[in-house]
């Protein structure tokens, strides 16, 4: 009898389901950017925006990579629902809180994906998956440091302002 | 010269049904309720999924008449099913069965069939 099975796929059904969930993690990273790239927009924090209209898409270009490698390799990839994206927050901080939050989350969650490649063997999943590790370590970098702007120039005055102005020079170059 | 008869290999059957490969077609063939229906692979497993994801407990707890009858249109066929709470859990079990002996056989190849001598 001819294994029909792998000869059509090489993800296991587990990996296929885990995969998928993070593809609607990282849906949801990308909303929730572009949600905090319009408040920002509101408020007069131009480069904030800027940075998250750009984190957005990088969120989105994360999910399509994932997305691609799982019908790539015969799974099936469905396409995410978003829902229960915060519209409105409190202030510049606590955007950039949430979104370091956010890359935290998503850290564990690639971590958890990685550690059940290796339970079932998986190994083209678990190489697949480490440039997304990669990618965290400059994700959560550069949030760590905008909420250290908040720290070093404090939020009185015209804090906020050269917060937002410095946003853009935040860059991680230990690659 | 092979016949029809030696490309189709039964993977599991309870006693409302059967599922097949067919080794020519890379396809299988459900037995269930008395009709035989083909499917492609992704088709067939979605088809699984799609039983998989019916709340029995839901179905079962439910007083109105309609809720014990689930209408299931898959892709890739055109059989429409129609079924009770009881077949719903036959058939589960039979695609859940041919599942187990899919892995079982991909196991089989990989432990037996694909190693290097």
């Amino acid at each position: 009898m001819r294994d029909i099975v792998r000869q059509k796929t090489s993800l296991t059904e587990e990996i296929e389901i885990i995969l998928n969930e993070q593809i609607k993690l990282e849906a949801k990273a990308s909303a929730l950017y572009l949600a905090m790239a319009s408040w920002c927009d509101q408020h007069g924090f131009l480069y904030s925006s800027e940075f998250f209209y750009k984190q957005s898409g990088e969120e989105r270009e994360h999910m399509l990579k994932i997305f691609k490698y799982v019908n790539d390799v015969g799974g099936k990839a469905f396409s995410p629902e978003v829902a229960g994206i915060p519209q409105d927050f409190d202030s510049l901080k606590s955007v950039f809180v949430g979104g370091l939050e956010q890359e935290i989350a998503n850290t564990q969650a690639l971590n958890r994906v990685v550690d059940l490649c290796y339970k079932v063997k998986d190994y083209t999943t678990a190489h697949f998956m480490q440039w997304f590790l990669k990618e965290q370590i400059e994700e959560e970098f550069i949030f760590r440091r905008a909420l250290e702007l908040f720290e070093v120039i404090g939020e009185e005055g015209v804090g906020t302002y050269m917060i937002d102005k410095k946003i853009p020079d935040i860059k991680y170059t230990h690659e | 010269m092979e016949t029809t008869q030696t490309y189709l290999k039964e993977i599991f059957a309870t006693d409302q049904g059967a599922v097949y490969q067919c080794d020519k077609e890379g396809n299988f063939l459900l037995d269930f309720a008395g009709q035989t229906s083909a499917f492609k692979f992704p088709c067939f497993f979605a088809l699984r999924k799609r039983i998989n994801q019916i709340d029995l407990a839901k179905m079962i707890s439910n007083p109105d008449t309609s809720s014990d009858i689930e209408i299931i249109c898959p892709c890739g066929s055109n059989r429409v099913f129609v079924l009770n709470t009881m077949e719903i859990i036959q058939l589960k079990d039979l695609l859940n069965g041919a599942k187990v002996m899919m892995e079982l056989n991909s196991i089989l190849f990989e432990r037996l069939y694909r190693v290097a001598v």
